[in-house]
């Protein structure tokens, strides 16, 4: 007689496919998940604690920290909800370098996100292709801000430098470069048999459950839901330009992957326009008072980053920092349908979903 | 590296600030000068944002310095006092290019930027002289206490006429003629008092709670202006539940997207904070929900919306508050083990060394 036996096992914290330093324990039935308890905290900082003795600007760099693969929205997120309070005007020249850095920023993290998610599957090659043409748009930003990964681009009011010359021209070459690139991708593993057959039907929900637990991003619209902050609360100049919102049907990886490729054409599109019509001059700094003390008060800003919304929630006393700043992280709520998603499928998809799921551990944590 | 290795060339001070912030920036350099076809143009750049950020830096320091007064005007007791005192901070600072009388808010801008400039200057001589560097910075301390000091007094005087001119206690003789224009630019707000466009929706609202859930559920409502006119409800911690399930269910709001959820230690007491909003309708609702400091406890939503589940389990980590009817309340993000809750204002960490 076969004696069968319940299998604990943990997977992670260091374990390649989670992306860092994220653990999940897994009680197998065979090959089988019976249960499983996502465990994480092991990036936790402390972020918001922190930020409650720095003041405004110095908070900045340690959102670059959060999601270190698209810094800039993040840095966007923190700076927006300090202007909504302050009631602080942004010159148009600095919106659109902001605009095209977070743009930049979502080609850069969905490039990240699929390089990885094929390794995680089993294909090498993607992931070097994937990181030869992210190399151009971290050079890009290297060139803007002076840093690779953790930018410190945005302040409050405007951007902390203008783009060097040359610059904007430089974005406008890599828009047909990508292209040239996304039809490779597409070419090179799209429609690869192996791989729909590890993606398709795999970790499938349907919309209410989507909204139900809060989703965002791509793992949101692949059921369907047409809600993209970018369209439904435009902030920045979205409402400027003309793209699509990708969405979904099934609600399965592989919807979750397409959406999240078509949303690099979107990008490229609005990339296309803000640099036709960036401004030729203007500041890059707007008027803003030597010390940022927003009025007493609260607010909430959120953007669509690459992950889905990520928000930021301040309650300020009038002081100049923050009395309770809280990040509405994308990765750590979506990450919650998980252990649902799971349960019953078996250890292979465990990876197939997680990496569809697209977290970032910095995010996770905070 | 290689010019981090050379001693400093003391023959042509003027390079020295491009040269100086070299060694903190090699890091982003070394990456530069992997990529070979941008390196004079780029080294430069990095050399001024280093140069820069060092400056702002300092810059900030002594705006804290020179500032700490008006910050405790900011603890006036009552919210709209608090606002006002914000405001009447903000103004001047934008307006101080145009009224050349405001002679108390120049000084202080004068004292503030001069110890800036000086700082601006001082990595060049610092540079170019090592060994007078001590002196210097001595100096410079000196120096940048005196401004601050001045910058202290000039800003209370301030500060003062801007209480005394908000309160109209006490007339402030020196500064009162130079705000003259500006008091009734303050009082500007007020007058037109334009209703909030989202009022009826938060009178409608309250009044339903009224009538559906409890006389006495909501404690307080407000339009929050700054948050794009949200509609924000204090309710009742014995009546959340039942309001969290009405706001669900209710055909009108239909809040089936909980996008926030957030703990606040408001020190006399702990609050947790719900943004909500319907994915179909687009209604939108905040919800403050306050608690008990020391027997925290809130019931859980954890059966409204599964989103919360982890959100609670966050906030009863780092606030210590209860989420009864939550299936599964432990701690997430600090280990099991953990003495306190972090993110409360009384916390003292068990072990310092951490």
């Amino acid at each position: 007689m076969i004696r069968t036996e319940e299998l604990l096992l943990n997977v992670g914290p260091q374990h390649p496919s989670t992306h860092g330093v994220f653990r999940i324990v897994v009680k197998l039935d065979g090959e089988v998940i019976t249960e499983a308890t996502p465990v994480m905290g092991y990036l936790h900082r402390g972020t918001e604690k922190l930020a409650e003795s720095l003041n405004y600007t110095q908070i900045i760099p340690y959102t670059d920290r959060m999601d270190y693969v698209s810094a800039m929205t993040n840095n966007y997120v923190l700076v927006h909800a300090v202007e909504k309070m302050m009631n602080i005007e942004v010159p148009e020249r600095a919106e659109f370098l902001r605009l095209i850095v977070m743009e930049l920023q979502r080609v850069a993290s969905h490039l990240v996100w699929w390089g990885t998610y094929l390794l995680d599957i089993g294909a090498m090659s993607p992931f070097l292709y994937a990181f030869r043409d992210r190399e151009i748009i971290i050079d890009l930003f290297n060139e803007i801000s002076g840093a690779r990964l953790t930018y410190n681009y945005m302040r409050v009011g405007g951007v902390k430098w203008d783009a060097p010359s040359g610059w904007i021209d430089k974005v406008r070459d890599f828009i047909p470069y990508m292209r040239k690139r996304m039809d490779e991708y597409d070419r090179l593993v799209s429609g690869n048999e192996i791989f729909l057959a590890r993606i398709k039907g795999v970790g499938q929900y349907d919309a209410d459950t989507a909204i139900a637990y809060g989703l965002s991003g791509a793992n949101l619209r692949c059921t369907g839901v047409d809600w993209d902050l970018r369209k439904t609360e435009p902030y920045s100049l979205y409402d400027r330009f003309e793209f699509d919102v990708p969405l979904g049907q099934k609600g399965d990886c592989y919807d979750r992957y397409l959406i999240r490729l078509q949303e690099i054409h979107e990008s490229l599109r609005i990339l296309e326009q803000a640099v036709a019509q960036f401004p030729s001059g203007g500041d890059t700094m707007g008027k803003v008072p030597r010390v940022i003390r927003p009025p007493a008060g609260e607010v909430y800003a959120r953007i669509e980053s690459p992950r889905g919304e990520i928000g930021c929630y301040i309650i300020s006393k009038g002081k100049a920092e923050p009395y309770r700043l809280k990040f509405r992280r994308p990765s750590f709520v979506n990450l919650q349908i998980l252990p649902k998603l799971l349960v019953g499928e078996t250890m292979t998809n465990l990876i197939t979903i997680l990496g569809g799921v697209d977290i970032v551990v910095g995010e996770v944590d905070c | 590296m290689s010019e981090d290795n050379q001693p400093t060339n003391r023959e042509k001070p003027l390079l020295e600030p491009d040269q100086e912030p070299k060694g903190p920036a090699q890091a982003v350099e070394g990456e530069l000068e992997a990529s070979t076809d941008n390196t004079a143009d780029d080294r430069n750049n990095v050399g001024e944002s280093a140069a820069n950020e060092q400056m702002e830096v300092k810059q900030s320091e002594m705006q804290e310095v020179g500032v700490k007064p008006t910050d405790d005007k900011g603890d006036a007791p009552a919210d709209n006092a608090q606002e006002k005192a914000a405001e009447a901070e903000v103004q001047p600072v934008e307006r101080k290019g145009d009224a050349p009388a405001d002679s108390a808010q120049e000084k202080a801008a004068e004292a503030e930027a001069q110890p800036a400039e000086h700082k601006g200057e001082a990595p060049t001589e610092a540079a170019a002289d090592k060994p007078a560097r001590k002196p210097l910075t001595e100096e410079e301390r000196a120096a940048r206490a005196k401004a601050a000091a001045e910058a202290k007094a000039a800003r209370a005087t301030a500060a003062e006429g801007g209480t005394v001119g908000d309160s109209a206690a006490e007339p402030a003789a020196a500064t009162r003629p130079a705000r003259a224009p500006r008091a009734p630019k303050e009082e500007e707000p007020e007058q037109p008092k334009v209703p909030s466009p989202k009022q009826p929706v938060l009178d409608r609202l309250v009044e339903q709670l009224r009538a559906d859930i409890a006389p006495d559920a909501v404690e307080a409502s407000i339009i929050n202006e700054t948050d794009g006119h949200m509609p924000t409800v204090t309710i009742k911690a014995e009546h959340w539940y039942q309001t969290a399930q009405w706001l669900r269910h209710n055909p009108e709001w239909a809040c089936d997207y909980l996008r926030n959820l957030s703990g606040v230690d408001q020190e006399s007491y702990l609050a947790v904070v719900y943004h909500l909003i319907s994915l179909k309708t687009r209604m939108e609702v905040a919800v403050h929900v306050k608690t008990d400091r020391e027997q925290p406890s809130i019931a859980s939503v954890t059966p409204i919306w599964p989103t919360a589940d982890w959100n609670e389990r966050e906030t009863y980590d780092l606030f210590g508050i209860a989420f009864p009817g939550h299936p599964n309340l432990r701690r997430i993000m600090m280990s099991d083990d953990w003495v306190g809750h972090p993110l409360r204002k009384d916390y003292e960490q068990l072990d310092s060394e951490v």
